[in-house]
């Protein structure tokens, strides 16, 4: 797979699930089928049958929806793949998203990576029920406000706070329930713009309340096998890319209860020469917010047909500049060739000529044209058309004196045009076939 | 659950939701603003976790749960065919 420097996969976290995720790929794409089934053995349960036949809570449920997330992100990756796409230079993924990146950049195989899922969604699952603790996100509002209403609630003795930094004007915030509806209260007093939506049946993923449970989360990544990732990998604890497999084990646990810092994740991405961005996994979630992040990057959504189709124009349209730029010769590099060429018919045409070689004054063209393109291979002077004319009417005075045959010559002709573009004129052609006096 | 706690409960969900102070039976909630993707499936999840039932795509156009009452109706109707999850 050829690397791609201005490529990142981007991997959505929860709120990407929807009811009958993956069912159009999952008829269409056997790579779809069979890693959704690959997960349903490593789970042990029908994840691909609550994909597409549940109900909206039973996908919503905190054990199905992560799980769901990341195995529909991996069969996306997985049909990318397939399909040809480049290896990007990084992946990040948001909360759970994390997760998804690690085992399709190969840190983590898809069944360890899948298991840790799980069990993450597990312990989750038990913070929210013993600590009644939830989630609310808020759009448009200002992140430096909300921090400020968070700490006036903290200061009262209330757990509440930042828990994904998503773009200039979006964010969400984790606590426990009643906090968060008096700081939702707070928030919306404080702004009328202000748009705001507790999600029911959320953890309180990335604050405080997850904190008790980290020391486990870091005792079972333990349990696996990990590897270096195929490219650079972002943390969502740092922004910044990982440097080590000990660092991820640091990290990761950490993740659990300290904020997503994803606007910063994709700002470094930017300031990182990216500028095209693939969310791989259901939905469009991280698309939509990339306008609120940066202007300056072009990003699709894998789950989206159109995306598909215009992402692979796009991606085929940059590959094949790249290998223009490696591959493909400039008109400056094509008239080198050319000038190499005459040199070399000239050496390699047969002397029909019974004279001696002595006698021979194009043979004295042929040093000089050898002589010149020397020079120009040196860069000595620029490369200008009439150092190509001379090549060609040195080669023509080799034809001449060494009595080539019409045919021969113009097979000879014939090949430079083909590897390089450049002919004779015609008015030298004709000159070229004037019948020796 | 009887007409006046199902009436209660949507009331308050919505109350958070749409941050009003004040909402009426017949208020359309379609015009207090906030009504998107992400409100839609919140308002599922709350009426299918609270109630335990089961809702059908098509119930929920918007154009049939504009009100409370809209919602009480829905949510009374799915209680008596007994589609509980």
């Amino acid at each position: 797979m050829n690397k791609q420097a201005d490529l990142a996969l981007i991997f959505p976290g929860s709120g990407a699930q929807y009811k009958g995720m993956m069912r159009s790929l999952y008829e269409s794409s056997r790579v779809v089928q069979d890693t959704l089934h690959e997960a349903d053995e490593i789970l042990g349960l029908s994840l691909s049958g609550l994909m597409m036949q549940g109900s909206t809570v039973k996908l919503n449920r905190i054990g199905h929806m992560l799980p769901a997330i990341c195995a529909s992100s991996v069969a996306h990756y997985r049909l990318y793949v397939e399909q040809g796409g480049p290896l990007p230079a990084y992946m990040a993924g948001h909360s759970l998203g994390e997760y998804s990146a690690l085992i399709c950049s190969g840190a983590l195989s898809f069944k360890d990576g899948l298991t840790l899922v799980r069990y993450r969604a597990r312990l989750a699952e038990e913070v929210m029920r013993a600590t009644g603790g939830a989630m609310s996100i808020m759009k448009s509002v200002d992140p430096a406000r909300v921090e400020l209403l968070c700490q006036e609630l903290q200061a009262e003795g209330q757990e509440v706070s930042i828990a994904c930094l998503n773009s200039r004007s979006q964010l969400a915030v984790s606590g426990q329930d009643a906090a968060l509806a008096e700081l939702e209260q707070r928030v919306s007093e404080s702004s009328s713009q202000a748009q705001i939506s507790h999600l029911i049946g959320s953890a309180p993923y990335h604050c405080a309340l997850m904190q008790p449970r980290a020391a486990e989360m870091a005792a079972e990544l333990l349990q696996n096998n990990w590897s270096l990732p195929a490219c650079q990998l972002l943390s969502n604890v740092t922004g910044r890319p990982y440097t080590s497999i000990q660092e991820m084990h640091m990290l990761l646990p950490q993740q659990l209860y300290k904020p997503v810092l994803w606007q910063e994740s994709i700002t470094f991405l930017v300031e990182n020469g990216i500028r095209t961005f693939i969310e791989m996994g259901p939905q469009n979630i991280l698309k939509t917010l990339m306008p609120e992040i940066s202007e300056q990057i072009r990003v699709y959504a894998h789950d989206e047909k159109m995306d598909r189709i215009n992402m692979r124009n796009h991606l085929i349209a940059s590959s094949a500049g790249r290998q223009r730029s490696e591959s493909i010769m400039t008109a400056e590099d094509l008239r080198l060739k050319a000038i190499g060429m005459c040199l070399t018919h000239a050496m390699t045409t047969r002397n029909y000529n019974q004279a001696d070689a002595s006698d021979m004054p194009s043979l004295q063209l042929y040093t000089q044209v050898k002589q010149m393109k020397h020079e120009l291979d040196q860069g000595v002077f620029p490369l200008g058309e009439e150092h190509v004319a001379r090549a060609l009417s040195m080669l023509q005075a080799v034809f001449e004196e060494k009595r080539t045959p019409d045919k021969e010559q113009q097979l000879r002709w014939q090949q430079i045009k083909q590897k390089t573009g450049v002919e004779l004129q015609t008015e030298y052609t004709s000159l070229a076939r004037r019948e020796p006096e | 659950m009887n007409h006046e706690e199902i009436k209660e409960k949507v009331t308050s969900f919505l109350t958070r939701s749409l941050r009003t102070k004040e909402l009426h039976e017949d208020d359309n909630i379609l015009e207090l603003g906030l009504v998107h993707s992400l409100f839609m499936i919140q308002l599922i999840m709350f009426i299918e976790k609270t109630f335990h039932l089961e809702l059908e795509e098509e119930e929920l156009d918007m154009d049939n749960i504009k009100t409370v009452r809209d919602l009480v109706v829905l949510i009374e109707r799915h209680q008596q065919t007994g589609a509980a999850l």
